[in-house]
């Protein structure tokens, strides 16, 4: 998979994303996908993993929310479900097909 | 919603300083401008190429911006660079445009601030009322106003005595109750009927009712609120719920009478028509008692006939949504097939699914034949509280014994977005159809069809010798009622249960004018009436006081 660090494809995927964020179509797919990982289920189990690590850290000093974000993230990417993964795949390669001729 | 979070120093600490007004300032400004963006995105349809703001140092788009509160840097928060910019600069805050919360920098946290959040909830409802226009009458919505106590409230106020605003306490179990009691934590759960029953509406001294399950909320209500956290044995509740049902015909009261396990479902239904039954303002069209202003929505049924095509529309009032677990024709409708889990929102893309109907079930009002037709339901009018149950009961036959269970799991989430099954949905969806034409309705923003889980009953076990136990949501906090034991649980378990009912209310409330309920204008009329007719006889009397004086004096 090409990285978007490598200075070959930054400019690239950096002037792909402006077009998306701009047209709305970013916007468009994101409702799209949070819909997705709401229903199910992914949303309000990262929630509840996230509280239960805010709460097993107690209060004083307790956990900053980049903390939580740290200890939780590498679980929610790692638990979206393939269908919903692979459904918005498709939905971004029909944009950027979309998008090859103009 | 309140934030039981610590709040910043930082930001307190400016209170009243110019600097704080600035950024208020700004923070406004940012806020406006992202819900501005969202609502006339989804308004206009197509929307425009907008420009947006890019990361002051990395020079992505931001779909997401974060915005330093005390100078124009923009920037994205999961690459760090917001952060970043806040460590050289020395600027203590920023804000997520998305969301409007703020972080600030010293705390090294997101943080509350009262002015912050009045800022943004106002702008909110502004929003709101902004892009919603009446379908008819083209008005837009009536202004928010919040409520400013007058003297007279200030008065009252000053004398009432605080109570702490949560009461947990388990229900004791007086012979299979379970239903009961599970039903009744979800009552005392629901923020509608808590407010009506706590801000003293229907007070069982003052009420005059035989038999008054309204009453008997009120004393519910004051028992678990007050302060004792024994378990408590809703007798008098039973007793009066036998009482009413038996008053109400023979059918009914082999529902509830007797020590037998009954349904948690048919169970609600009944406290509620017996509820309505004994609160003001009762009536039998368009009631503004507490069960229908918090339960009532209503549901459009449209028939098409496919001979002629005329369509046939009813409305009918709803006080919940029973929606079946198994699809009747599976793998039939929309090619989903049962491999797939069961949500809350495939049981209700299914019961709103137009369904077709047999040659001989339909007659045609129009063309007077016995057609095929397609039947399909939506939403007409949402209820401020939305009550859905799963029906894992199965009676094929009438015979008790052939009676089962449906064990398959529910998954239903913490927040739930009613819009695509809204009749005015789905006439966009079919008109979009026919057109050619994605240009639909706006329906209004969507926090107008939010809504959050408050309750879940379960049932657990078989179908004769089950238990139903309850989990309840207090702000952010979740407990689980199983008869007397009252634990504290978390979201996770909540969604994990086997739900049988589930309840959402809406975030957002509708409001409009303060009218006075025609029953308390009654009333005043009858008060004021009843003082004339004293008056009069005061008058009267002295009237003839005087004349015995005066008969008196003439006398003497």
């Amino acid at each position: 998979m090409p990285s978007r660090n490598d200075p070959a494809n930054s400019a690239l995927y950096t002037q792909l994303h402006r077009r998306m964020v701009e047209s709305g179509e970013w916007d468009r797919l994101s409702t799209i996908f949070s819909q997705r990982l709401t229903e199910t289920g992914w949303v309000d189990d990262v929630h509840h993993r996230s509280k239960e690590i805010a709460r097993s850290a107690g209060s004083e000093p307790g956990k900053t929310v980049r903390q939580i974000m740290t200890d939780v993230q590498e679980y929610a990417e790692g638990s979206v479900p393939a269908s919903v993964r692979q459904g918005l795949m498709a939905l971004i390669r029909q944009y950027l097909d979309s998008q090859i001729d103009k | 919603m309140q934030h039981p979070g610590p709040s910043c120093t930082h930001l307190a600490d400016l209170d009243g300083e110019e600097e704080k007004e600035v950024m208020l300032r700004t923070y406004k400004k940012i806020v406006t401008w992202r819900l501005q963006r969202v609502n006339e995105a989804v308004s206009l349809g197509k929307r425009r190429r907008v420009s947006s703001p890019t990361c002051g140092t990395c020079g992505v788009t931001l779909s997401r911006p974060f915005v330093c509160l005390s100078c124009s840097y923009t920037g994205c928060w999961m690459e760090g660079h917001v952060y970043g910019h806040l460590r050289e600069s020395g600027h203590g805050f920023c804000v997520d445009a998305r969301t409007g919360s703020i972080f600030c920098m010293e705390c090294d946290d997101f943080v509350y601030d009262q002015s912050f959040k009045n800022v943004y909830e106002s702008l909110l409802t502004n929003a709101g009322e902004k892009y919603t226009t009446f379908r008819l009458s083209r008005m837009t919505r009536e202004a928010y106003k919040p409520w400013i106590p007058d003297y007279k409230d200030t008065g009252a106020l000053d004398k009432s005595v605080s109570l702490p605003c949560q009461g947990r306490r388990g229900l004791l179990n007086l012979g299979q109750t379970c239903y009961l009691n599970s039903i009744l934590q979800s009552f005392l759960a629901n923020p509608l009927l808590r407010n009506y029953f706590l801000s003293d509406k229907h007070n069982f001294k003052a009420c005059k009712n035989k038999d008054c399950t309204c009453c008997e909320m009120d004393k519910l209500f004051s028992e678990i609120y007050s302060g004792d956290s024994k378990p408590f044995g809703p007798t008098s509740f039973l007793s009066t719920t036998w009482r009413a049902s038996s008053s109400s015909g023979p059918a009914s009261s082999e529902l509830c009478a007797g020590y037998a396990q009954q349904d948690a479902h048919e169970f609600f239904i009944s406290a509620l028509n017996q509820i309505h039954a004994t609160a003001k303002g009762s009536t039998k069209a368009s009631c503004i008692c507490i069960v229908h202003t918090t339960f009532d929505g209503s549901l459009h049924s449209e028939v098409r006939c496919e001979r002629c095509g005329n369509v046939n529309a009813t409305s009918d009032p709803m006080m919940d949504i029973s929606l079946e677990i198994e699809g009747k024709h599976m793998g039939g409708h929309g090619g989903r097939g049962d491999g797939e889990e069961a949500t809350l929102l495939s049981c209700l893309r299914r019961y709103t699914h137009p369904e077709r109907l047999g040659a001989n079930d339909y007659s045609c009002p129009k063309c007077g034949k016995n057609s095929h037709a397609s039947k399909r339901l939506s939403i007409h009018r949402l209820p401020p509280v939305l009550s859905f149950q799963f029906k894992r009961f199965e009676h094929p036959t009438s015979d008790k014994s052939s009676a089962r269970k449906i064990e398959k799991r529910v998954r239903f989430p913490s927040t739930l977005n009613m819009a695509e099954f809204t009749t005015l949905a789905q006439r966009n969806s079919s008109e979009g159809k026919v057109n050619g034409t994605s240009r639909a309705t706006y329906a209004g923003p969507a926090s107008m069809y939010e809504y959050d889980l408050f309750s879940v009953v379960c049932h657990e076990g078989s179908i004769d010798n089950g238990h139903y136990t309850c989990f309840t949501r207090h702000q952010d906090e979740w407990y689980r009622y199983d008869d007397d034991k009252v634990t504290h649980s978390t979201l996770g378990d909540c969604l994990a249960s086997q739900a049988y009912m589930c309840f959402y209310v809406k975030r957002h409330l509708d409001y409009k004018p303060y009218v006075l309920p025609s029953y308390i204008q009654a009333r005043e009329a009858e008060m004021q009436k009843e003082k004339e007719r004293e008056l009069q006889k005061m008058r009267e009397m002295q009237a003839m006081e005087r004349e015995v004086d005066d008969e008196l004096l003439a006398s003497i």
